[in-house]
Parts: structure tokens; C-alpha cells; sequence
């Protein structure tokens, strides 16, 4: 990083992050594949592919379809499960200096709380609850999309979790301050929205979905109109720090959530289509704060005047 | 990154062309057997194209495309000076053919990354065996004569060459000659290839394809099932484990 670019460093549940620009769980791996365009010490923290209990295989390809302005994946949690995480992968992430975000799904309360007590143990900063992947036939939707469901399950992780947790809601709701406000009852240390909408694909010329799973998780540039306004919605009636995300794949639109409500964002499938974003995202945003005399990011959150 | 498409003309199958573009970078970097990722417009993802020539001399790459959807409708679009967004060079590639004995056997626009060996492994012999549906689609004849010691040319209605699949044409001629064979092509021809190189115990390789996001091992969206060492089924992906994989390690039946 240059000097004389201004203090972009924002405060996430006690933990420093040198910028409010993270990877998004699923996109980026165990933080290094792309080390060509970003390095993931770079980032204010990188959200590492969710993890389950045990090893995952994933779903039957194909798992990907591109749609308008996006894509669809249905990719099923393939996962080295979390012990390998902490074993192989967490050690190389944390030499380099990377902020991490552990993400974890499960089946039952107890895969989440196993995994909340082992990563405890360990120098991961923060564990991101992912109780809305669409893909997981057992247990996620489930658990995401029923208020005193989300309650519960965010009270049990918080009991014995020792590092911030993060509940990362699903839009895939009637009403997102109704999920987000039952995540804060039950202890959430912070939000993060959105993960991806429910969507399909078909092929006219097999009459087949185009993804073996038949329906997946929409997400890029198409979502983001829905991702802002949930953030929005979800800052107008809670206080907690929200790290928002669909779509992102510039500055501008960083900013967009951030003046949504939201204290960091996430880029993620953006990076498929091109690789520099997040690098340009803390450029722009460095950018921004200098050419608009911003000593603390932290003002634009929140920033929005509506109607 | 950004690079100068210096080429782009239509070659002699059916809506099938030849582009090259100056990227001594790739050049330099490249084994045969990588590929490409290029962004085609406003269509979101990335497509992949296998690399058909890396000149390190020139510094130029060469893929070719058959027209399929959207994304390489797109490409057509391009002439000599337009900008090509390519991320490269991507995949494990072919296994070193250095002082070998190569049979590469291409199916359709399979044959296109097998050019890839031209020029390369000095001490390599390459025999090419490259099947197509009839003549029409017959492509790169004349650029593998320039490296191949054989050509064999296979069409399926035997318009031309060879009447049948490649896999038996495998079967009726002497493959144990060589060191290895790789393989491109259709999922279902690579399959009947593979169990042809099998019966005669010659090791085979094949490059596999699967829809992918990320094109860099990040995602997994490009799963290819696989046997690992245990023998236990295992999803590997196709961008970063592969392209290229050891055949018998393919979990065939599944695909």
C-alpha cells in the first residue's frame, strides 16, 4: 500500500481490519488461489470456503450455470471438513498475516456448536454462521429462514463460541429485519447479508436443469439491488456491525453498501469474472476517502438519506 | 489483463476460427495442455479455451472456437487490434513428453490443444490420431503434418481417412509402440479411448472439461469425479487438478 493514502482500517466486534474489503466464503478457497491478484494479507479478512464438521464430497456436477448479470452455484459445502481447516490451512493464512473469517454450516445446533468450540481453540478471528445455504438439503434453509430457529441457534453458538460470531443471513425470507432482529436476540456479534437467492436454469434443448442439483444459489451483479435494500432494511432496525455483499464488483458499489448500512463488504463471485476487483475495491475506496476529505470510513456507514 | 489480438480468421470446419493474440508472458509460462479464460463481453463468466499454440518467438498465444453460445458469438466480434481480456496460463497440462513416444488423439475440436506440442519436448515423437464426425469438420491437418511424424485422420461416416471411432481405430492398430497417449475430446469418445489405451496397457491421459466459475481452483464448481488414493470416490477440479488427468483415476460411469 502507498503512503499518504488515507486510514481505510475499520473495527469489526474488537477485531482491526486494515480495510472494510473481505472475500466472500466460496469464492476464494483457503485464501490462496489467487495469489497473483490479491494477496489475502492485503484484505481486511479473508472468509474461507464453509466448512462442516466432517469432510464434505459436494453435490454432482455441473454446479455452475452463468445467468444474466450472474451465476448459479450449487456447489454442496465440498469441504476438507473443519479439522483439516485448522490443522492445514488456518496455519498458512495466519503466517501470512491474514484476518480470518472461519465460515461453518451443519446439519443439527450441535455440528455448529462442535465446530464454534473447535475453532475457539484456535487463532481464527472470527466465525461467520452460514444458516442459509441453499444447497444443503438437510438442515440450512431450514435454520435460516424461521425466526426463533435463528434465535436459537445463534444463542447456542454464541454460549460457547470464544470469538466473535458473525450470523450470515439468507434473503431468501419474507422479511430480513425479522431474521436480523432474532440473530441479535440470540447474541449475534455482527450480521452479514446477503448470501444467495434461490434460482434455476433450464436448457430448452435437453429440457434439463443446468445444474444437477436442478436449483441453486443465484448471486453477481444481478443480485445486488436486493442486497442493498436488505441491508438497508436490516440497518434500520439494529445497531450491530453488518458486513454486506451480492454483487459487488467495484468501488462505487462498495460504497453503495456501505452508505446502505453496512460497516465492511464482501467481494465474491466477482472475482470469477475478474480477479483485480478486490485490489481496485480498496483502491477506489482509499480513493474516495481522500478526494472527499474522510478521515474515518466508519462515516460513510449508514449515510443514505431516503425519502 | 489485456492483450492484443494480432489474428483472428474462420478455419475450415463450420463456424470454427483461429485467434491469436501478443502475450510473450503466456508464451514464456505455458506447457501444452493449459488453457485460457477469456472474458467475452458482458457475458459474466469467463470462458475456457485450451491454448493451441504458446510461440515464445513470436510471444504470441493461439486458441481456436468453435461458435457454441453466446460467449463465443462474442468473440467473432473481435479483429486484428481489438483488446481480448484473457486470464492465463491456467491447469496442470499434459505430462513432460520429453524424449518420448506420443500418441495424441484429438476428437472434434479436441485437436485443438494437442497442437499445443508443436515445437515443443525436442527429443518428443508425436504420432496424431484426429477423429471428427465427417470431413466437413475436419481442422489443423496441414499444422499437425508440421510436427507429427503420422496423421492419421479418423471420420466417423468415413467421408474421409479412417470410417469409425477413434477408440477403434485404437483397438485395430499397434498403440503399444507408444510411451502414452492424451487424449481430447468428447466425454464419451475420451471414455471408449481410455479403455482402448487400458486393454493394451499403454498409459493414457485425458483433458477433461466441466463448467467452471473461478477457472482457479477457488470455487469448485468444476468438480471432475475421480478416484482418490484410497480408491474412494473424490471430486477434483478440472481448472487447477486438471485439465489433464491420469485416465484410470477417472470415474468414468459417473460422467
Amino acid at each position: 500500500m502507498e503512503r499518504n493514502m488515507p486510514d481505510i482500517s475499520v473495527n469489526i466486534c474488537g477485531v482491526k481490519l486494515k480495510n472494510p474489503v473481505l472475500t466472500a466464503s466460496g469464492t476464494c478457497g483457503f485464501g490462496t488461489d489467487y495469489l497473483e491478484y490479491y494477496k489475502p494479507e492485503e484484505l481486511g479478512a479473508v472468509t474461507v470456503k464453509g466448512l462442516t464438521l466432517a469432510p464434505r464430497l459436494g453435490n454432482v456436477p455441473p454446479r455452475i450455470a452463468e445467468t444474466p448479470s450472474g451465476m448459479l452455484n450449487s456447489i454442496g459445502l465440498q469441504n476438507p471438513g473443519v479439522e483439516k481447516f485448522v490443522s492445514e490451512y488456518l496455519p498458512a493464512l495466519k503466517k501470512r498475516g491474514a484476518t480470518v473469517i472461519a465460515n461453518i454450516s451443519g446439519s443439527t445446533v450441535s455440528d455448529y456448536c462442535e465446530m464454534a468450540k473447535i475453532l475457539s481453540q484456535t487463532d481464527t478471528d472470527m466465525i461467520e454462521m452460514n444458516i442459509s445455504c441453499p444447497n444443503v438439503k438437510e438442515g440450512g434453509v431450514t435454520f435460516g429462514t424461521v425466526p426463533s430457529t435463528v434465535e436459537k441457534i445463534t444463542y447456542e453458538v454464541k454460549s460457547v463460541s470464544e470469538k466473535p460470531v458473525i450470523v450470515k443471513l439468507s434473503p431468501n425470507v419474507t422479511d430480513i429485519r425479522e431474521i436480523a432482529l432474532s440473530a441479535e436476540k440470540g447474541g449475534a456479534d455482527c450480521l452479514s447479508l446477503i448470501n444467495t437467492l434461490l434460482g434455476m436454469r433450464i436448457d430448452i434443448k435437453t429440457r434439463r436443469p443446468v445444474l444437477h442439483n436442478n436449483v441453486g444459489g443465484l448471486s453477481g451483479p444481478a443480485v445486488k439491488p436486493v442486497a442493498v435494500r436488505m441491508v438497508w432494511q436490516v440497518r434500520s432496525v439494529t445497531s450491530l456491525p453488518i458486513i454486506g455483499m451480492g454483487g459487488i464488483t467495484c468501488s462505487d458499489d462498495a460504497i453503495e453498501f456501505m452508505m446502505a448500512g453496512a460497516n465492511a463488504v464482501a467481494v465474491g463471485c466477482g472475482v470469477f469474472s475478474d480477479p483485480f476487483i478486490p485490489a481496485n475495491v480498496i483502491k477506489g475506496i482509499e480513493k474516495y476517502a481522500a478526494d472527499n476529505g474522510i478521515k474515518d470510513v466508519s462515516s460513510i456507514v449508514g449515510s443514505v438519506i431516503p425519502y | 489483463m489485456q492483450y492484443k489480438v494480432t489474428d483472428i480468421s474462420p478455419i475450415e470446419a463450420p463456424e470454427t476460427y483461429s485467434v491469436r493474440f501478443s502475450a510473450p508472458d503466456i508464451a514464456k509460462k505455458s506447457h501444452p495442455g493449459q488453457f485460457i479464460e477469456v472474458k467475452c463481453g458482458d457475458n459474466f463468466l469467463r470462458r475456457p479455451f485450451g491454448i493451441c499454440e504458446a510461440d515464445e518467438k513470436s510471444g504470441e498465444i493461439r486458441f481456436c472456437f468453435e461458435v457454441r453460445g453466446a460467449g463465443t458469438r462474442f468473440l467473432t466480434g473481435l479483429e486484428k487490434g481489438s483488446l481480448i481480456d484473457v486470464l492465463a496460463p491456467l491447469g496442470s497440462g499434459f505430462p513432460e513428453a520429453d524424449g518420448k513416444r506420443i500418441l495424441l488423439v484429438g476428437g472434434g475440436i479436441g485437436v485443438f490443444p494437442l497442437l499445443s506440442f508443436k515445437g515443443r519436448y525436442g527429443k518428443a515423437r508425436f504420432d496424431i490420431l484426429a477423429a471428427f464426425r465427417t470431413k466437413e469438420r475436419i481442422c489443423l491437418e496441414d499444422d499437425f503434418r508440421a510436427f507429427c511424424e503420422n496423421v492419421y485422420v479418423a471420420t466417423d461416416d468415413g467421408s474421409k481417412g479412417y470410417k469409425g471411432f477413434a477408440a477403434s481405430w485404437m483397438r485395430e492398430n499397434d498403440i503399444e509402440k507408444y510411451d502414452a497417449v492424451y487424449v481430447c475430446g468428447p466425454v464419451v469418445m475420451m471414455k471408449t479411448c481410455a479403455k482402448a489405451a487400458a486393454e493394451k496397457k499403454v498409459p493414457c491421459f485425458v483433458s477433461m472439461e466441466e463448467r467452471m466459475g473461478c477457472g482457479m481452483g477457488a470455487c469448485l464448481g468444476c468438480a471432475c469425479p475421480v478416484k482418490d488414493a484410497n480408491g474412494e470416490k473424490t471430486y477434483l477440479r478440472v481448472c487447477a487438478d486438471g485439465p489433464v488427468f491420469d485416465s484410470e483415476k477417472i470415474l468414468w460411469d459417473e460422467l
